[in-house]
This record gives structure tokens, C-alpha cells and sequence, in this order.
């Protein structure tokens, strides 16, 4: 992906008229038409992934150019998935999306508040669980809790994207301290608070059930997330 | 460079690789239950690369739309696609072919022996690639 640094300064007077064509087309599902707009525009999703990486005090990525093309590609990817609700008359796909492509950065990199980890060859003590979700993010990180990546594991099969992506950010903003989660994630979802909640709590009851009637997830049954 | 069959005019962004983005899409090909998502994956991309819509496309290359359809529905298998689709995502030196054979490979799970076909067929479609593709083929 291009390592172009610049904003939208330079936008060229028929870059609107040209970005309406392609997101139309790929709005109608013509993925031909988003590899148009990826080769004619990549600097600019470039540019907003790489300010997003060092606002969440990720800067060492920028020097990794395979992480990085790997954001690029993911940003490209949420635009993508929401061209049909993208508008002509608004902010360009890569400003309207903003929020959504900082979400799928923050999910792959991390956030500013999370500690870094630093392979330092010193082996650290085995994770435990405290019990409370502040853990979430540094094990999701660590990916040390065969708990967490089970539990993540099985919300997948079992929910929808929608529900699943829902209830993972969910559990992540409480993990950043956020003291509305709801809000920000149907924010982020275009899903009402209270359906947020609904979807969160009713993903808890319907996992507890699938962790006591099936063995194979009998590891679940002390996780903190199904504790009462 | 400018790909073959392109009617685009070269605007300002540089040649960016764009093997990663075909990966992706052509994972989320599979999840949609395509039948050779990577092949659909490469087909799409190939057009992208003229931006031309698929009857133009067809008729530059004298296909039928069908058959442009069909390849970007995944209904083609990766080593039966057509000559100008490996002559487009060669020409745009944006695309590494061997990984999208070695995903296609492992997406269908193809025993050790039919690397051999992959190959010959990234071999065929690429004059003048000059790599040992057995090498980068085979892990």
C-alpha cells in the first residue's frame, strides 16, 4: 500500500465525481470497481491509518511496512462493506468511515492506553484471571488465555457478525474505562443503546447455557465474563 | 507501466501492492461460499486493473459476459482462467501470482502432488517471469 504522506489537500476537482462512480459501483457490488479505488485513492486511506497509528502510540508500526499495509488494507476493506450507505452529497468514503477504520486499527494495533508488549526475553508470570474486564485487552494482545480465545471462538460460531463484532467492541470499550459502552458501541454500530445491551446481555445468558450443556466448553464454566 | 487493456489515465498514486487486498477479498469470497474464491478474487481484480465494466471488459478480450461473470463468480477454477487475466496482473506488476496460487492451493486443500499444475500454469500465463517458480511454489 502506498506510504504517501499527504492529506486531502490535493484533491483533484473531479476526485468527487470519480469516487461517487466508483462507490456507486461497488455499492451495486462490483468489486472491480474497488480495486479502481484503491489504486486511484490509496494515499488517502494510507494517510488517515497511518495518523491513527500514532495517535494510538503505535509509531513503531509505521516502520513495519507489512503492519502497515495490512491496516491500509483493512481500512479499505470497512469501506467497502458500508459503499452502500456511503452518500455523494457528504464527507469522502475515508472521512465518513473515519470512526469505523480507527475501530478496525484499534482492534489490529492496540490503543494508546494499552501497555506495549516488549519481548525483553524475560518470561513473565502466567497470566491470571483478576476477575475483571480490565484484563480483556492486554490477554486479547497477549492471546496467552486459552479461556478468552475459546470464549471469542465460540461467540463467533454462535452470532452473527453483527452481534459478535457488537459484543467484542462492547467488552472492549468497558476495558478502556469507557463509562457508556453502549453508547459508543451503537454508535460505532449504528444499533440502538439499549439493543446494544440487549445483544451483550443475551449473548451472556446464551453462552453460559452453551458452556453447561456442552463439555467441550467446559472450561468456560469459571470464565469472569459467564460469572454472574 | 501501464496494464494491458488499460483505458484509465495514469493518475497521481504510486503502484502500490495489491496481492493483499485480493487475499482478502477472496477470503471473504470463500466465506460467501464461492466455489474458487481466489480464482474470482484474481478475475475482479484483473478487470479493476482496466476499469472497464464487464461489457466492455468482454468485448475488449472477446469473451461473452457470461464467461466474465462466471470467472468472477468463482465458477472458473484459478488454472482454467483465461490468458488475459494473467497477462493483466502481470502487466501491473501490483500482484504477487504465487501467493494467490499458494491461498487458491491451500484453500482447496490440493495434495502435494498437484503443485506441479499451479505452477505450470503461473509459468504459462507469465513470460518472462524470471524466478524458479517450482521453488517459490513449493513449501
Amino acid at each position: 500500500m502506498a506510504k504517501i504522506t499527504h492529506a486531502e489537500g490535493n484533491l483533484r476537482s473531479d476526485d468527487r465525481s470519480r469516487v461517487a462512480e466508483l462507490m456507486a459501483r461497488i455499492g451495486d457490488g462490483d468489486d472491480a470497481a474497488f480495486f479502481v479505488l484503491v489504486s486511484e485513492f490509496d494515499s488517502r486511506v494510507a494517510y488517515i491509518v497511518r495518523q491513527f497509528v500514532i495517535d494510538m502510540g503505535r509509531r513503531d508500526i509505521l516502520a513495519d511496512e507489512d503492519e502497515l499495509s495490512g491496516l491500509v488494507t483493512d481500512a479499505w476493506l470497512v469501506i467497502r462493506e458500508r459503499a452502500g450507505g456511503w452518500s455523494a452529497d457528504g464527507a469522502m468514503p475515508w472521512r465518513w468511515a473515519h470512526l469505523a477504520i480507527r475501530h478496525r486499527v484499534s482492534e489490529a494495533v492496540g490503543h494508546r492506553t494499552t501497555p506495549l508488549m516488549e519481548d525483553d526475553g524475560v518470561e513473565e508470570a502466567a497470566w491470571s484471571p483478576t476477575g475483571d474486564c480490565e484484563d480483556l485487552v492486554l490477554t486479547r494482545l497477549r492471546c496467552g488465555d486459552p479461556r478468552l480465545a475459546l470464549m471469542l471462538t465460540t461467540l463467533k460460531a454462535n452470532f452473527s457478525e453483527r452481534d459478535y463484532l457488537v459484543i467484542v467492541e462492547y467488552l472492549q470499550q468497558q476495558s478502556f474505562g469507557d463509562p457508556s459502552p453502549s453508547h459508543t458501541v451503537g454508535r460505532l454500530y449504528r444499533v440502538k443503546p439499549d439493543n446494544v445491551r440487549q445483544i451483550y446481555h443475551r449473548a451472556r445468558k446464551r453462552m453460559r447455557k452453551l458452556a453447561a450443556d456442552d463439555p467441550e466448553l467446559e472450561s468456560l464454566r469459571g470464565f469472569w465474563w459467564l460469572a454472574a | 507501466m501501464r496494464a494491458v487493456g488499460s483505458v484509465e489515465d495514469d493518475r497521481r498514486e504510486p503502484e502500490s501492492d495489491l496481492t493483499l487486498l485480493c487475499l482478502r477479498l477472496a477470503e471473504g469470497f470463500r466465506l460467501d461460499e464461492y466455489q474458487h474464491p481466489v480464482a474470482a478474487a484474481v478475475a475482479v481484480a484483473a478487470r479493476g486493473i482496466t476499469g472497464l465494466g464487464q461489457t466492455k471488459f468482454a468485448e475488449r478480450f472477446g469473451r461473452s459476459e457470461v464467461e466474465v461473470e462466471a470467472a468472477e463468480t468463482g465458477a472458473v477454477a484459478f488454472i482454467d482462467l483465461s490468458a488475459e487475466v494473467g497477462d493483466l496482473l502481470e502487466a501491473s506488476q501490483r500482484f504477487d501470482l504465487f501467493q494467490l496460487a499458494d491461498l487458491d492451493r491451500a484453500f482447496r486443500r490440493l495434495p502435494v502432488e498437484s503443485d506441479a499444475a499451479v505452477v505450470d500454469w503461473v509459468q504459462g500465463q507469465f513470460a518472462g517471469l524470471n524466478v524458479d517458480a517450482r521453488a517459490q511454489a513449493i513449501r
